[in-house]
């Protein structure tokens, strides 16, 4: 018995696979832990993982279909699958970054167990989140089908990687996030505001074709543009004439997860112990 | 086995830095039971944690080789928002553990009956002590960190922690802090003192309580 448990507890040095069957573990068991805290296990419960950002995307939908906000061109896209992809995504963003910035000092008791450790607190929360916005996507894309609100994806497959570029920037972001909000009380109080300002750079809003030349260029800078216009390319077809590079969008994201990486790597020092 | 070498643990303070631990060296063999004496500040607690690698030291270095719990406090290493049950699951999931296993240790050993399903934030500090203590106990690990939780218990839950600690599990290390002697007579064969960030030993049970006193 005793052997066994040494096994599970992460030594100092471990095999990778070894450390990865209990990093595995330990995000799983954080992931259910939190649906458990979050959501109780009364009433609609765990639904509300999905239902939470379903309805704001639905009430969005309404109320960009009544205003006719958005000047949607072509017959393959509707105000309906505008709106969705385009706010499927900002919940994305929102959720995962306000989700990280206090999440490591208002969960430091868990860093009781030495097995959890901060970057596992990071990644159950960031999946958390992913994959209730991923849910959220996907029923809504069936629903507006089924209601003939939209066609169905025109490239699944492409939706699907933009949907994962996409995410994989946002959680790279969350990294940062997570790391300044436990630096700084000041970022930690206007995170909120630096998140809605980035509202217009998500690209929810726009395709960038549809802007004047001079405000394209400003669009293309944010990354969370060229996720979008992809995710959108892959819903409603190349018509839409989206603008986006893979390989800027990777970069990135490989060089914002490095430096997320370091960066997390200190929070756990800074965490006044009590 | 675990050595600390060295460790040495600074907080910062409004007035300036404080060495809350300097310059620690401590060895704790298999099956050996340690007791560390302390008044309160005198950072019992850090020590604890800094062997149970929760909290990092400034200096210093920890090798071990056996399987450390985590500190058992009054309810560190369990969440007030969920019931014990889940906090149960929780940890079993943490630690790779047989669930129904140490479920039924916990049920037995914590006598706390349908309570279990109630969020921990409403127990009693004894309660807690109880749940905690027990799922420490069930998930088997070589050395047990305690950090003053006995005294919160009943004499009936005292008395059972003890038949645990020194006839059920005698091959298990312990550590246990405390600002009082008494449980530390009771439990411990190895006693050191920590003062002013130090930790002293002694030749014999005896000297450290006359040094304490």
């Amino acid at each position: 018995m005793s052997e066994e448990i040494v096994r599970n507890i992460r030594p100092r040095k471990d095999t990778f696979i070894g450390s990865l069957r209990i990093q595995g573990r330990v995000i799983g068991a954080l992931f259910l832990r939190e649906i458990i805290t979050r959501y109780g296990r009364h009433g609609l419960g765990f639904l509300w993982l999905f239902l939470e950002p379903m309805l704001f995307s639905v009430g969005v939908t309404i109320i960009w279909t009544i205003g006719g906000m958005a000047h949607v061109q072509g017959n393959s896209v509707t105000m309906a699958g505008f709106a969705l992809t385009g706010y499927s995504s900002v919940v994305l963003w929102r959720n995962v970054v306000n989700r990280l910035v206090n999440n490591t000092s208002y969960n430091k008791g868990l860093l009781y167990h030495s097995n959890v450790r901060v970057i596992d607190l990071i990644y159950s929360r960031a999946l958390l989140e992913f994959v209730s916005c991923t849910l959220s996507l996907v029923f809504l894309t069936l629903l507006f089908v089924g209601l003939d609100l939209m066609h169905l994806p025109v490239d699944p497959l492409e939706a699907f990687c933009a949907w994962i570029l996409y995410s994989w920037f946002v959680c790279s972001a969350g990294l940062i996030a997570a790391f300044l909000g436990e630096s700084s009380e000041v970022f930690e109080r206007i995170v909120h505001i630096i998140l809605y300002l980035t509202i217009p750079l998500t690209g929810a809003l726009t395709m960038v074709a549809w802007v004047p030349e001079q405000f394209q260029k400003i669009l293309l800078y944010s990354p969370l543009v060229h996720g979008v216009e992809m995710l959108r390319e892959g819903y409603f077809g190349a018509g839409l004439n989206a603008k986006y590079s893979v390989s800027f969008l990777i970069t990135i994201n490989l060089a914002l997860t490095l430096l997320g990486l370091i960066l997390v790597r200190s929070i756990r020092r800074k965490l006044i112990d009590d | 086995m675990i050595r600390l070498s060295g460790i040495s643990k600074v907080y910062e303070t409004k007035n300036g830095m404080r060495n809350i631990l300097e310059d620690i060296n401590l060895q704790i063999n298999p099956g050996e039971r340690v007791g560390i004496l302390g008044r309160n500040g005198t950072g019992k607690s850090t020590l604890m944690r800094i062997i149970a690698g929760v909290t990092v030291p400034d200096n210093g270095s920890i090798e071990k080789n056996m399987s450390i719990s985590w500190p058992i406090g009054f309810d560190s290493g369990i969440q007030g928002s969920l019931t014990g049950f889940d906090n149960i699951n929780f940890i079993c999931r943490i630690y790779g553990s047989n669930i129904d296993k140490v479920l039924q240790f916990v049920q037995d050993f914590s006598e706390l009956g349908s309570y279990l399903y109630e969020p921990t934030r409403t127990y009693s500090s004894g309660m807690k002590a109880r749940l905690n203590f027990a799922i420490s106990m069930a998930i088997d690990f070589d050395c047990l960190l305690i950090d003053e939780v006995l005294s919160v218990g009943d004499s009936r839950f005292r008395a059972r922690c003890y038949d645990q600690l020194l006839v059920k599990r005698k091959d298990k290390s312990i550590v246990l802090v405390s600002h009082e002697e008494g449980m530390i007579r009771e439990i411990c064969e190895t006693v050191y003192v920590l003062e002013n960030g130090h930790l002293k030993s002694f030749e014999s049970v005896d000297a450290a309580y006359n040094s304490y006193v």
